[in-house]
């Protein structure tokens, strides 16, 4: 089954061309990882994904992306999130709340989860990413492969069918990469469909597929 | 349970405090002329704020530039307001007269009464104050648009500082520099922060949204917040001041 399908896509911003009839096709339970120089339109790439492109960010866009075989700009918010998760580059800007059990709780208390049933998925999650025991600190108080997990944390709650990550361990010293890059891979390991985006080989080891940009 | 949300849990509901700030705030407006009626607020606000937990000496620090401007423009008012008995005159121009400091000490305790009662939410958590904030019926959106905005102001600063530091490695001593050149300086900073925070914004704007924000018209909530028997009594009392000082205002009734 197809999970993302990205048809003839283009996207620029201005008279800056990005993207160029770019197509792509993930199936369900693949790892693929895209490489690529800084600028070439990695991350644009997400974005338009996930139906940030037209709409939340300016740019002219062609092409059609189909999440599960239905256009992803006429999916709902919630529907959008349900499907697609995404660990962005910078944990500082995707962490809002004043502890981690709030952050994690935050997309489930958008899409209405019950309480029980919040209280149950956010142990999960702790659990999932090896971080219960800072439930109720403050995400300042993590390093930054702390912080990164508990965005992990945050867009695995929702329980997204596939996990778009875009650079997710630039921004991270040795070993927070070492701590993501083995979560990573535990997904992985428990078939979660991943679309990856990276400068460099760090997560080549997990990809099922890689392709240029 | 962290020391801070143990402490959270002995305070207050915050919807007790919402209600405590809209009536000390309300009243520092309407009070016009009546010097002990607004001292009498202040005392109160003071006391309320001291049994909350207001950390007043950190206050102090934050605040402590902005108080003395506050100082200056009451000294200011008073000068530029005369009326009154004369105190003091110099070549013919009532530099201080009673009627002045009056007015003077009017503002300054006006500005101090909504400085207190700000200071009140600085003891909750930004999670709490939201959850009030939902609880009274405000729009989801207003408030993590509040707490987002809150924020927004010390990282703003916080890049301004960033981008200070790292003109002086460059060799500009920013304390030598005449104030001319120093505000175009400023001028030159300024920009690339807010586009910097802007671009910030956007990001949290975009993981805010991936994570279904404002998915649905209402959102449930992991915590919730209830009223115990004590906030019942301090909303009663709030009333009860509430209405003694509409009386006092409305009848003009000269208690002091």
């Amino acid at each position: 089954m197809t999970a993302i399908e990205v048809r003839n896509l283009s996207v620029s911003y201005g008279e800056y061309s990005v993207l160029r009839d770019f197509s792509l096709t993930v199936e369900v339970g693949e790892a693929v990882l895209i490489q690529g120089p800084s600028g070439c339109g990695k991350s644009t790439l997400l974005h338009a994904i996930c139906g940030l492109i037209p709409g939340v960010i300016d740019a002219e866009c062609s092409g059609e992306v189909l999440v599960f075989g239905e256009l992803v700009q006429t999916l709902s918010v919630a529907e959008r999130a349900k499907r697609l998760g995404i660990v962005f580059q910078n944990p500082e800007t995707q962490l809002f709340c004043d502890s981690i059990e709030d952050e994690i709780a935050f997309g489930l208390e958008n899409i209405c989860t019950p309480r029980d049933e919040m209280a149950r998925r956010i142990d999960e999650m702790l659990k999932l990413t090896d971080i219960e025991k800072y439930r109720f600190a403050s995400p300042k108080e993590l390093s930054g492969g702390q912080k990164q997990r508990v965005v992990l944390a945050a867009v695995m709650a929702l329980d997204p069918k596939v996990l778009l990550l875009d650079e997710a361990l630039s921004q991270l010293d040795r070993r927070g990469k070492g701590m993501l890059r083995e979560q990573f891979s535990q997904l992985r390991s428990e078939g979660c469909t991943m679309l990856m985006v990276d400068h460099d080989d760090e997560l080549v080891s997990i990809a099922s597929r890689i392709i240029n940009l | 349970m962290t020391r801070k949300l143990q402490r959270t849990v002995r305070l207050p509901d915050p919807r007790v405090v919402f209600a405590l700030a809209f009536v000390l705030s309300s009243f520092a407006v309407v009070i016009r002329g009546n010097l002990w009626l607004m001292i009498g607020l202040m005392a109160v606000s003071l006391l309320c704020a001291v049994c909350i937990g207001v950390d007043f000496r950190q206050m102090w620090r934050r605040l402590r530039r902005l108080l003395q401007l506050l100082l200056i423009v009451s000294i200011l008012r008073s000068v530029f307001a005369p009326s009154g008995t004369i105190l003091l005159e110099l070549w013919g121009v009532q530099i201080l007269t009673v009627g002045g400091i009056q007015i003077g000490a009017l503002v300054l305790l006006r500005l101090g009464l909504f400085i207190t009662s700000g200071a009140m939410f600085t003891c909750y958590s930004v999670r709490v104050l939201i959850q009030g904030m939902v609880q009274i019926k405000m729009p989801y959106e207003l408030a993590y648009m509040v707490s987002v905005g809150v924020r927004f102001i010390p990282q703003l600063a916080e890049e301004l500082k960033d981008s200070l530091t790292a003109l002086q490695l460059r060799g500009v001593v920013i304390e030598e520099l005449k104030l001319k050149k120093k505000l175009s300086l400023y001028t030159y900073l300024i920009l690339p922060v807010i586009v910097s925070s802007m671009q910030n914004a956007k990001e949290l704007a975009m993981s805010m949204e991936m994570r279904a924000f404002r998915a649905e018209r209402n959102r449930t909530s992991f915590y919730a917040l209830s009223l115990k028997p004590s906030d019942i009594v301090m909303l009663c009392g709030i009333l009860a001041f509430t209405i003694l000082m509409g009386v006092i205002l409305i009848v003009g009734v000269d208690i002091f």
